[in-house]
């Protein structure tokens, strides 16, 4: 039985430009991600200490 | 992509990795955080995912060995539980490409494992000649490896002969 083969094609320029930018945008916005989440969780910690939440007596 | 077993993760790994809004995060003994995904490649024709490694204080923490070995032990866990391709684009900041893209391929020839893996790391002229650096991780006992290896090889070399 002939055995099946997949043919990858070949992109173009053009597409793998695009690709590369893609890649390139998605990269710096996973650092973006990051790094707001990084500053979002310093601010909540800056306000829960502010507020005193951390100096509450549970007993 | 099949979500990695952090516990399988830290059997291993000198840093305790944990998993947090879908990304891979440990802390290194400095207290820099480091925060790994992977993300599905738009390429329509093989299944392939984009490393990422950030680190939100981007704080250089040189010469501390248990970072490569967590990241390789993420990577490990990923061709466990995703028999598909790793794509690694190097941070083009500072212009220091080409130093992490050795970085880069000096971790993962370290790696104990390494030969069961192909990786093809390549110079890419972009737009305005810029230089970026794409590394392809393939496991060994992919049935495609040589198809996809001689594609990949076959479009970075046309990309960077012809000029747009």
């Amino acid at each position: 039985m002939e055995s099946k083969k997949t043919v990858i094609p070949m992109r173009s320029r053009e597409e793998i430009l695009a690709w590369l930018q893609e890649a390139r945008e998605r990269k710096q916005a996973f650092q973006h991600k990051v790094e707001a989440e990084w500053q979002a969780r310093q601010q909540s910690k800056k306000a829960a200490a502010e507020s005193g939440y951390y100096n509450i007596e549970w007993v | 992509m099949n979500r990695l077993d952090t516990e399988a993760i830290n059997r291993r790994s000198p840093y305790d990795v944990h998993y947090e809004n879908e990304q891979y995060v440990f802390v290194t003994d400095n207290g820099i955080e480091y925060h790994v995904d992977f993300e599905l490649d738009s390429n329509p024709y093989y299944t392939a995912y984009w490393f990422n490694l950030a680190n939100p204080e981007r704080f250089k923490s040189p010469n501390d060995k248990k970072i490569p070995q967590t990241v390789i032990c993420i990577i490990e866990e990923f061709f466990n539980k995703n028999p598909e391709i790793m794509l690694y684009m190097c941070s083009t900041a500072n212009n220091q490409q080409a130093q992490r893209a050795r970085l880069f391929l000096r971790w993962f020839n370290g790696y104990e494992q390494r030969q069961r893996y192909y990786i093809k790391a390549v110079e890419v002229r972009g737009d305005e000649n810029r230089k970026e650096y794409i590394a392809l991780i393939i496991q060994r006992s992919n049935p495609q490896l040589d198809e996809i290896v001689s594609r990949f090889d076959s479009e970075i070399a046309m990309f960077n002969e012809l000029k747009p």
